[in-house]
């Protein structure tokens, strides 16, 4: 039906097995990833959003234990791949960039090498002239001036946001076709994030790329998602385009997130999320933000809520939301703040 | 407040902060304050923000002297503390000036209880009867939204937000003339920056807190700043009140910075174009020397008088 449809992730739940009992990392998490398009997964420290890509890539720690779902990518399920076929579609189909590009690089192979290697096991029968010449064309499409003398220079020669276009090079050298960034600029100063933001983005439009996107930053999310996920405890609580999350939030959680922090414009209280976020050995019954929110209903700590449908591409996890409930306005501080944002677009 | 009526607390003045390492042909000279000066008055949060490594910390670390200055002087209480260190200085310096920390794990002792953590300053301070020291720890603890039964527990038995309140509590229990908070949000999550940020204006007003507050995100400093000084490599570029920073950035650097701070807009981000700044191109060369001038009242650029001609006509 849907030929743009590339990756489709569907109830996946991972566990890790810990002295302290097993970790409930991801409950049932369910994205798609179409051709071309960029689906950002946000939420706070602990909420899933690496382990569910790490499951994706079949790079999971080894005291995780998949407890149910499956990926389907190229007409199969990831998560009956052999570590074979998984070396495959690492090694060309999916490229991923981490948080901190040192651990990504080798730190005694100089950077040309690096890139050209990569070339290389996309296609073992290039010559070597010709691999260097690529190597030199990616680094400048990335943005690394002086790239024929960079080339034969180690990555401590680098700066971090150097280092991480080195890192963008290497996975494009594969030519995949989904490229997954987990905090690929969280290390990094502000101007040099957002060179690589657009560096991303232009990429993405140039070669058709799908992307996903991982962060903690609804700034950055606004600057690179078309679709956004966001997840608590461990669940995808709600999913939407880029507009309808931050236009019309419906979870109590998105909405705390967007208002916790100020923006340029923002003079009045923030809006803060008292208590922590929940301990994973124990997940909550219910609704695992309903003991940060402080409108949360009795069903709420009872029973967990199920996704209702807001569009055909918004959907929220939260009881709120159900026909019976009581009706509740946005909180003031974010009503105002959207509207002000709304203007200003 | 006037700018007239104001009382400098902090008056720092040509200071110069200068890290060597190495030697001969090896050897590595940092310039990690640059010939600064500005002041902090009373009742007031002074914000200084700037990229990884321009200088921010080893400023905090200066005024409090755990750096000795290269050269220039600085003034607290109207009183030189840019001098010798001697014993004196020291408690000078301890009882009226307080540093609150980025990473609140790295700060505090963890073999020590929250209760002894935040009792320590205040036997430095004369406090010596045990019951009275419990009962002002108690009533810091509950400032920062504490309880007692949080008191004797260790560090390593709190969230992120939890310790930062507990290395806030610390801080402000000698009270201090001066805070200095050198990026006290940036390492916790979105949900607990908000807290501790609440947290902190709640007290600033309640108890009529002068800040220092460094930090690289700017939304956060504008957010909690009356006047704001924006550094780059050791060097002020430009220091204004926070709203007439953010409405007329002047320097190139600091309209580099702006632009670069992702806004949480989804259809502003998506178009936004973003400024870059090349030190070699963005500048006019005369030979005339660079200093601070001030365009606006109180509003300062690092700039030379033919610069100062062109930043006149973006206001
Ligand atoms: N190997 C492991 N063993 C035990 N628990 C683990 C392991 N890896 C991850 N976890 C736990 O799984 C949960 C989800 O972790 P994950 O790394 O996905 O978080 P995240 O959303 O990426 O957070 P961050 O923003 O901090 O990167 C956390 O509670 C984490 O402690
Ligand atoms: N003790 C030291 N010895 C040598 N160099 C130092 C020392 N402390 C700091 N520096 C250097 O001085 C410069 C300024 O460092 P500083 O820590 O003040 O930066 P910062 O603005 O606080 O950066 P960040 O945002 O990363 O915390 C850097 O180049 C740093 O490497
Ligand atoms: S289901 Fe209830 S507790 Fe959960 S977010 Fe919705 S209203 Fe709040
Ligand atoms: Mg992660
Ligand atoms: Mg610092």
């Amino acid at each position: 039906m849907d030929n743009d449809l590339i990756l489709s992730v569907n109830d996946l739940s991972v566990s890790f097995k810990t002295i302290n009992g097993m970790v409930r990392a991801v409950r049932g998490v369910s994205f798609d990833l179409r051709r071309g398009e960029t689906v950002a997964i946000v939420g706070e420290s602990g909420s899933g959003k690496s382990v569910t890509i790490k499951a994706v890539m079949g790079i999971l720690a080894g005291n995780a234990v998949i407890d149910g779902g499956s990926i389907m990518y190229g007409g199969r399920d990831l998560l009956k791949a052999s570590e074979k076929d998984y070396q495959d579609i690492r090694g060309s189909r999916i490229g991923l960039i981490f948080q901190d590009p040192l651990s990504a690089l080798n730190p005694i192979m100089k950077i040309g090498k690096q890139i050209t290697e990569a070339l290389k096991l996309t296609d073992p029968k290039m010559s070597k002239a010709d691999a260097r010449k690529k190597a030199v064309a990616l680094m400048e499409s990335v943005g690394i001036t002086d790239a024929d003398r960079r080339f034969d220079q180690y990555p401590f020669q680098f700066s971090g946001g150097m280092r991480q276009r080195v890192v963008i090079a290497i996975a494009l050298a594969r030519d995949p076709e989904i490229l997954i960034c987990d905090e690929p600029t969280t290390a990094l100063d502000v101007t040099v994030q957002a060179r690589i933001l657009d560096l991303i983005n232009e990429i993405k439009k140039e070669r058709k790329l799908s992307v996903i996107f991982i962060t903690h930053d609804m700034g950055v999310v606004a600057n690179v998602a078309d679709r956004i996920n966001v997840m608590y405890a461990g669940r995808i609580v709600e999913k939407g385009t880029a507009d309808e999350i931050f236009f019309e939030p419906a979870h109590p959680y998105t909405q705390a997130l967007l208002a916790a922090m100020p923006d340029l414009e923002t003079s009045e209280r923030l809006m803060s999320i008292p208590g922590t976020p929940p301990n994973m050995i124990y997940p909550p019954k219910g609704d695992a933000f309903a003991e940060r929110n402080a409108h949360a209903l009795e069903i709420d700590f009872e029973e967990e809520p199920p996704y209702f449908k807001i569009s055909d591409t918004h959907y929220a996890a939260t009881w709120a939301l159900h026909p019976k409930a009581p009706r509740r306005e946005m909180p003031e501080v974010l009503r105002n703040r959207i509207a002000r944002i709304k203007e200003e677009a | 407040m006037m700018p007239d009526e104001r009382v400098p607390l902090l008056e720092v003045e040509h200071l110069k902060m200068t890290f060597t390492s190495g030697k001969g042909a090896k050897k590595v000279v940092v310039n990690a304050i640059n010939d600064n000066s500005f002041s902090i008055y009373e009742g007031e949060t002074f914000g200084l923000v700037g990229e990884s490594g321009c200088g921010k910390t080893t400023t905090g670390r200066a005024i409090i002297r755990l750096y000795d200055p290269t050269s220039g002087t600085m003034r607290f209480m109207g009183r030189d503390i840019s001098g010798p260190m001697t014993k004196e200085l020291r408690h000078f310096l301890t009882d009226n000036i307080a540093m609150i920390f980025q990473d609140p794990i790295d700060s505090l002792n963890p073999r020590m209880t929250v209760e002894e953590i935040v009792a320590e300053g205040l036997k430095y301070h004369g406090v010596n009867d045990p019951a009275e020291r419990r009962e002002i720890v108690l009533d810091m603890l509950a400032k920062v939204g504490l309880t007692k039964e949080h008191a004797s527990r260790y560090p390593h038995e709190f969230s992120g937000g939890q310790r930062q309140r507990v290395g806030i509590a610390r801080a402000l229990v000698v009270k201090p003339k001066l805070i200095i908070a050198d990026e006290p949000v940036s390492a916790l999550d979105v949900s607990i920056q908000a807290q501790v940020i609440n947290l902190l204006n709640d007290l600033k007003k309640e108890l009529g807190l002068t800040i220092m507050f460094i930090a690289h995100d700017l939304s956060v400093v504008k957010y909690f700043s009356t006047r704001v000084a924006v550094m780059y490599y050791g060097k002020i570029v430009e220091m204004a009140p926070s709203d007439e920073l953010y409405r007329h950035p002047l320097h190139p650097y600091t309209r580099a910075l702006l632009s670069a701070v992702p806004q949480p807009n989804p259809r502003l981000e998506k178009q936004r174009k973003r400024l870059t700044y090349d030190p070699a191109k963005d500048h006019i060369e005369t030979g005339e020397e660079r200093e601070m001038r001030e365009i606006l009242p109180e509003h300062f650029v690092y700039c030379n008088s033919a610069e100062l001609e062109e930043y006149k006509k973006l206001i």
